[in-house]
């Protein structure tokens, strides 16, 4: 096995956990950080696929893709947390309700 | 690297600059962060955290103009030398300092605009020369990238503090866990 076989496995075993995390854990805050680790996975097998070039000199294409995504998922992820901010000031909850229920905890809906 | 990528990926360095300012906004249109701020008095009284920043302000300013001068050759540019201008700004919201009275709202947007804004100013102006958007000519192109990168550098760098203070709570109408029922009642 071969480091850009590994370094794929790793990067698919981190988007499977950050999957996970964004799927079964309720608070957004921990769905942010599993969206985040994602990510990561994603930038590691795209590094690793700049490798496999035969020669010296890696792809730079992949590299750059990763530049530009660290930029995308730092400034989605701000968005996302001003979200979840104000998600948190307007109902008091850091989770989305859960299905049919609703958030002020009022009877009408 | 970051020049190389600037001269081959123009579109794709300014492109980055224009999620960053729409996260700004974003973040910003969400916080409902009230115009006009009023210069509040200096709210860092720990001695130690004010030596520290009185310290590490300067150093942080030489290696972010380093790393901006060193990415025309080797790993560094814009985006790194932004993210330790921005650190100082965070640990400036951290200890509760204030920025200085000159650096109000509309000045804050003009820095963080101003990265965009010379993109698409350098780049009309290679049209209007007769090239392509963003096609530098060999003999400016290096001077060209150092004025965009030096404009993003602080673009970055204030785009990303911000951030950090909205998320910090600072220039927010209010606590989230303060009054949150008066937006109810």
């Amino acid at each position: 096995m071969n480091n850009a076989q590994i370094y794929s496995l790793c990067g698919a075993a981190l988007f499977a956990m950050g999957l996970w995390g964004v799927v079964v854990l309720r608070h957004l805050f921990r769905k942010i950080i599993g969206f985040n680790i994602m990510g990561a996975g994603v930038f590691l097998i795209l590094v690793a696929m700049a490798n496999r070039t035969h020669t010296p000199q890696p792809d730079p294409v992949p590299h750059a893709m990763v530049l530009t995504g660290i930029v995308v998922a730092v400034s989605a992820t701000a968005l996302a947390l001003a979200l979840l901010r104000r998600l948190y000031h307007e109902t008091g909850l850091a989770t989305l309700p859960a299905r049919g229920a609703d958030p002020h905890g009022n009877d009408s809906d | 690297m970051t020049a190389v990528l600037l001269n081959f990926r123009g579109y794709d360095t300014m492109l980055e600059i224009a999620v960053l300012l729409m996260a700004i906004l974003g973040a910003r249109a969400l916080t409902q962060i009230p115009q006009v701020t009023e210069p509040a008095p200096n709210a860092c009284e720990n001695a130690v955290q004010m030596g520290f920043i009185r310290l590490a302000s300067p150093i942080l300013v030489l290696v972010s103009g380093y790393l901006l001068w060193v990415g025309g050759h080797a790993p560094g540019g814009a985006f790194q030398a932004g993210a330790v201008v921005a650190s100082l700004g965070v640990i400036g919201s951290l200890c509760g300092v204030r920025y200085p009275l000159w650096y109000k709202r509309g000045v804050e947007n003009l820095v963080i605009t101003a990265g965009l804004s010379s993109f698409i100013a350098v780049g009309i102006a290679a049209v209007a020369v007769g090239g392509n958007f963003l096609e530098y000519r060999e003999h400016d192109a290096k001077r060209l990238i150092l004025a965009i990168e030096a404009a993003c550098t602080l673009s970055i760098g204030a785009t990303l503090a911000a951030l950090f203070a909205v998320g910090h709570g600072r220039g927010a109408t209010s606590a989230p866990d303060g009054d949150r029922r008066s937006i109810h009642e």
